[in-house]
């Protein structure tokens, strides 16, 4: 089947099975930086933005995003241009081996896309679903404080 | 054979004649997570649910009526008043993590009834009813009692979908609590508990204790319900109710919890919602 799928801004016709999941596709098509970890919604890993929402790409069917907007961590920033968000990271040295990472700043994104007064908790719960085996989190949420302050003018 | 089709009609009659042909073997897709992982792929054609007009909310006869597709996170931001909202937006916003609340469905929550599902517990104490359609059939209304007897899985009859849950709005002099009890913040439930109370000359009116998770369906605690009913809410008869409500529970124990450490929890997670679902009763009369 093909399915027409909007990804990082740009229309792409993906071609599936009818059951095929959106995580394998995604990493067939090019996009290595949706992980493959658990694939079966628990680590976050795979984390992209469906229409802006948090979403686990592995358990989700290419179907269900026909017609629909995805944002990977591809679509967020460069290496010369990063998001704001992934500048918060790096400062607030919230990167250790990096897997999780991409998963973190789309959630983040997700947040602070739709409030950027948020609290050590609003981060916190919005981040519920993805893991970090290295950071312990603290200097994460630090990053996506750091983020939601300079999206508010703040610094 | 492998899935061939995966569509999304706009109409929900469309839907349900997809459903209802038993030659296409169709199966409807909701937020996907449970069929993601259940071994219930085996359909051919995948009907999504999601653009037919089944993630609409509106206010019926004094009642709230939410579409099947509606998601946790839909739900969460729902302008739900009352007792009610308390409830449903205490258990939408502590399900599983914030991806999977913004996939898991009310429909899917229910029609799955895996032993943890939450919403099943909470329309349990809401004494919630559910629409039932099929393709050039007459809409049936089920009591949620009834889903719970029956796993839905086997009650609903073939080509049948769940679309709707009714909801009684409680206003002033209602107060609820939804509880669960896991060993982290993005675990299955291991024991919730939802429990709706109403006050009246600060006597207990009417009330509703539904537990989950520790048995294998959702189950009302009519004797605890009895203790407290028609009595000013006490620490000593709340404390009653409680264990009045463990000891008529049938609970199962697992790998992960076993019986006895259940039943503890159980008991505490019952007196905490009754205790809170009293002050805000009390609150909501202020």
């Amino acid at each position: 089947m093909k399915f027409d799928v909007t990804i990082n801004g740009q229309v792409q016709q993906l071609e599936a099975e009818a059951d095929a999941i959106l995580l394998d596709i995604l990493r067939d098509a090019g996009y290595k930086g949706v992980k493959y970890g658990c694939h079966e919604g628990v680590c976050g890993s795979c984390t992209v933005l469906v229409d802006g929402k948090a979403t686990y790409a592995c358990m989700t069917f290419v179907g269900q995003v026909a017609g629909h907007e995805i944002t990977t961590i591809e679509g967020l920033g460069t290496i010369d241009a990063p998001h704001v968000l992934q500048e918060s990271m790096v400062e607030a040295a919230a990167v250790q081996c990096g897997f999780c990472t991409p998963g973190m700043i789309l959630s983040a994104k997700a947040l602070l896309d739709e409030k950027t007064d948020v609290s050590r908790d609003d981060i916190a719960h919005a981040l519920d679903g993805n893991l970090c085996r290295c950071t312990g989190y603290t200097k994460i949420f630090d990053g996506v404080e750091i983020a939601a302050r300079k999206m508010r003018g703040e610094s | 054979m492998p899935a061939q089709e995966f569509v999304r009609p706009k109409e929900l009659e469309e839907v349900l004649a997809l459903l209802a042909d038993p030659e296409q073997k169709a199966i409807p897709v909701a937020g996907g997570s449970a069929l993601v992982r259940g071994s219930r792929r085996k359909a051919e054609i995948f009907v999504d649910i999601k653009d037919c007009g089944l993630n609409s909310l509106r206010q019926q006869d004094e009642q709230f009526v939410l579409g099947a597709a509606l998601s946790c996170s839909d739900i969460v931001r729902a302008p739900l008043p009352g007792a009610t909202g308390d409830l449903l937006h205490e258990l939408a916003d502590s399900v599983a993590t914030q991806p999977l609340r913004n996939a898991i469905t009310l429909g899917g929550n229910i029609v799955n009834m895996v032993s943890w599902a939450d919403f099943p517990v909470a329309l349990l104490a809401l004494d919630a009813n559910v629409s039932i359609a099929r393709h050039a059939q007459q809409n049936e209304i089920w009591p949620m009692q009834r889903l719970v007897e029956e796993h839905p899985l086997k009650a609903l009859p073939a080509g049948a979908l769940l679309t709707h849950v009714w909801v009684p709005q409680h206003d002033a002099g209602w107060g609820a609590n939804y509880r669960r009890f896991r060993q982290s913040e993005v675990d299955y439930s291991l024991a919730s508990v939802a429990t709706l109370i109403e006050l009246k000359n600060n006597k207990i009116n009417n009330i509703s204790i539904a537990v989950g998770a520790v048995t294998p369906r959702p189950q009302r605690c009519t004797q605890a319900e009895k203790v407290l009913l028609g009595h000013a809410a006490s620490a000593n008869n709340m404390a009653q109710a409680a264990a009045a409500a463990v000891d008529e529970v049938r609970i199962v124990a697992n790998m992960r919890m076993e019986e006895s450490m259940r039943r503890r929890v159980l008991q505490v997670e019952i007196r905490r919602a009754i205790e809170t679902a009293v002050q805000r009763a009390k609150a909501s009369q202020a």
